[in-house]
């Protein structure tokens, strides 16, 4: 984060927001993986999991600048999180038709807790899908405002 | 629902609707887009009161959190409007047609089954029976709603993470375009 | 009633009063960050103070950890969430309200 790159209307750091998103950001990560997976048990699942996650790596981007975390976290990462994800639900589902049950018939993949296990990875697949649609969005809008401040108001 | 929870979703429910009309009227967008957030929150607690809280963390997470930040990115671009009317001028119109849709629907109110009625349709149908009883056994998930979207359901479930997919990067494709090229 | 529950009610008597207090300053206080130096103190206090009889009235199982969590992180963002509004305020270059802005109009 050198001071020579910087866009016109950068944001500047701030010590004591920066510091709150070291705290939380990762407790709030664990939250959203928590939600994706504890959705077997309690109230939660795939696309609860994935807002809270995103929202975590959107704090991250507001307390750091969005431009720095745009060269962190690359957005070849969210495509491959968004076709992944919904990728992973579909082999599932197709997987367990190859093995000769019906789609998304868990129980022919015979692991203990299987079924379980099955619809964790589902969850998890959604969640990784809506994450990564939802920080994409993020990041290509706020694109374009950095881009406004850099090029004026021509186009 | 219990005597005390009555007033509590009534003050909710008021709560809930002077926002929407706030975010409805108001002029300024960015304070149409605060009120549409405290909307979303007042109605995640009113499905917790309503024991649906797979559905109220979504309404928070998605509805109050994500949507405000993307829609404020969105207005940064935009202008405020002028003039210091702090409300948009009704048009006559659409407000009948508006009011006259809700008369309507309301009507059909006096059908529903009162809120927890053990005898209501909902309840005492033989497929909520099957889930209640089969899902755990079955899936070994105890989150009958979970069991529901992700096993039993799972082709409607396939359905909406393809929905989340295709329009994300439909936009996305847009937005790129906008922006990089 | 148990000694438990009066320090409940105490609990969330006390934070709503601070709550109270906070309204009051976003009403009356002048300009922004007159507001936010009302919700930021006065705020976080009334909602920690509140979560800690509900967290109390759990005792020790996992809803009171749960409240807990809740409480430390609001005890952490609050103030963070101030501070960055009064912050962004003043980047854009609001003035702080003096008392010469009230004797001017």
């Amino acid at each position: 984060m050198s001071s020579v790159d910087r866009p016109v209307r950068a944001y500047v750091e701030s010590t004591i927001i920066m510091t709150t998103a070291r705290i939380v950001s990762p407790f709030v990560f664990t939250f959203g993986l928590f939600v994706m997976f504890h959705g077997a048990e309690s109230a939660g699942g795939g696309f609860q999991g994935g807002a809270i996650v995103a929202s975590s790596i959107i704090v991250v981007a507001f307390a750091f600048g969005i431009e720095p975390t745009r060269q962190w976290l690359d957005d070849s990462i969210f495509r491959l999180l968004i076709a992944g994800g919904a990728a992973a639900f579909a082999l599932i589902g197709l997987g367990a038709m190859a093995l000769g049950g019906a789609f998304l018939e868990y129980a022919v993949y015979n692991i203990s807790h299987g079924v379980k296990y099955g619809i964790e990875l589902v969850e998890l697949g959604i969640g990784a899908t809506v994450a990564g649609v939802i920080v994409s969005l993020f990041m290509n809008l706020a694109a374009g405002l950095t881009n406004d401040a850099d090029g004026g108001d021509e186009t | 629902m219990s005597d005390v929870q009555l007033p509590v979703i009534a003050i909710l429910l008021t709560f809930v609707v002077c926002a929407a009309l706030a975010a409805a009227f108001l002029r300024d967008i960015l304070s149409a887009i605060i009120a549409f957030a405290g909307f979303s929150f007042g109605v995640s607690i009113v499905y917790i009161l309503l024991r649906a809280p797979d559905v109220a963390l979504t309404e928070a997470a998605v509805g109050a959190g994500v949507t405000t930040v993307l829609f404020l990115l969105t207005i940064v671009r935009t202008v405020r409007p002028g003039g210091d009317r702090l409300f948009e001028r009704i048009k006559v119109v659409p407000a009948l047609l508006a009011t006259g849709l809700v008369a309507v629907l309301l009507t059909t109110m006096r059908s529903l089954p009162r809120v927890g009625d053990p005898n209501s349709p909902v309840a005492t149908s033989e497929i909520t029976r099957y889930y209640l009883e089969n899902a755990y056994p079955q899936t070994e998930v105890e989150n009958v709603v979970t069991a529901i979207l992700a096993a039993y359901r799972g082709f409607d479930t396939l359905g909406e993470a393809a929905v989340v997919l295709a329009a994300g990067v439909a936009v996305l494709v847009v937005l790129r375009k906008e922006v990089y090229v | 009633m148990t000694p438990l529950e009066y320090a409940v009610v105490g609990l969330v008597l006390v934070g709503l009063f601070f709550s109270f207090v906070a309204v009051v300053g976003i009403i009356r206080l002048p300009d922004l960050y007159t507001r936010a130096h009302a919700t930021s103190k006065s705020d976080t206090l009334g909602t920690v103070l509140s979560l800690g009889g509900v967290a109390l009235l759990f005792g020790a199982e996992v809803s009171g950890v749960k409240t807990v969590l809740l409480l430390l992180f609001m005890l952490i963002t609050n103030p963070t969430a101030a501070h960055a509004i009064a912050r962004a305020a003043h980047d854009q270059g609001i003035e702080p309200w003096t008392k010469s802005d009230e004797e001017g109009e």
